[in-house]
């Protein structure tokens, strides 16, 4: 079964983030850079990606508390429909629709409802990282 | 265009590309540059413009982070 076989690749430990390229599918195929945080529930797209991929998130239905370092507010929690890292694809992924600042040089954050759908090991001693 | 390609030729740059070819990772290999900006949302507005594609790419061809820079992320107050 597909799902169970391990892909493993190498980072640079060094790097102040580990970023990775995300296939989210809806309307159309979108590859965006995610910097990998373990930390947070919700994948994080920017608005103008959840566009393009056919989500409406000015009418989003259900809207959460994001708890920031400058406060509380509200943002749209949308389904998608796959999100695909390293070959490993989860369907109906859990995201939140908001911006990063610009220099933060990535599309979004790939967060727990993604990963939860499988083991993560990072293995900083010798620099790899594992999903399975 | 391979992404190496892009990174050399638009340097410090966001692109929104065209995905011609991923490899077995799903990660791009071969991508058709639609657009090359050094403002993000320039080419965040050009993305929602898209119609006719069905396979798009959105990265960042500099070191992320800078050098000199850490990173926290945060919501905009």
């Amino acid at each position: 079964m597909q799902w169970l076989s391990m892909v493993k690749v190498n980072f640079d430990v060094n790097q102040p983030v580990i970023v990775l390229d995300v296939a989210i599918k809806g309307k159309v195929i979108e590859n965006a850079k995610m910097a990998l945080d373990t930390g947070a529930t919700y994948i994080m797209i920017p608005w103008k990606i959840a566009k393009v991929l056919g989500l409406e998130p000015e009418v989003a239905k259900e809207r959460i508390d994001m708890t920031t370092a400058s406060g509380v507010e509200k943002v749209p929690l949308m389904n998608l429909e796959s999100v695909s890292v390293l070959g490993k694809t989860a369907h109906n992924v859990k995201a939140i629709i908001h911006d990063l600042p610009q220099r933060s040089y990535v599309d979004g954050l790939l967060e727990l409802s993604f990963l939860r759908n499988f083991n993560l090991h990072l293995n900083f001693g010798e620099g790899y990282l594992e999903l399975e | 265009m391979n992404i190496e390609e892009i990174k050399r030729i638009y340097k410090d740059e966001w692109i929104l590309g065209e995905v011609n070819l991923s490899d077995e990772l799903n990660r791009p290999v071969d991508v058709e540059v639609i657009m090359h900006s050094k403002n993000r949302d320039e080419v965040y507005d050009a993305l929602e413009k898209i119609r006719d594609k069905k396979h798009l790419c959105t990265f960042y061809t500099g070191k992320i982070p800078e050098k000199g820079y850490a990173v926290a992320f945060y919501g905009k107050g």
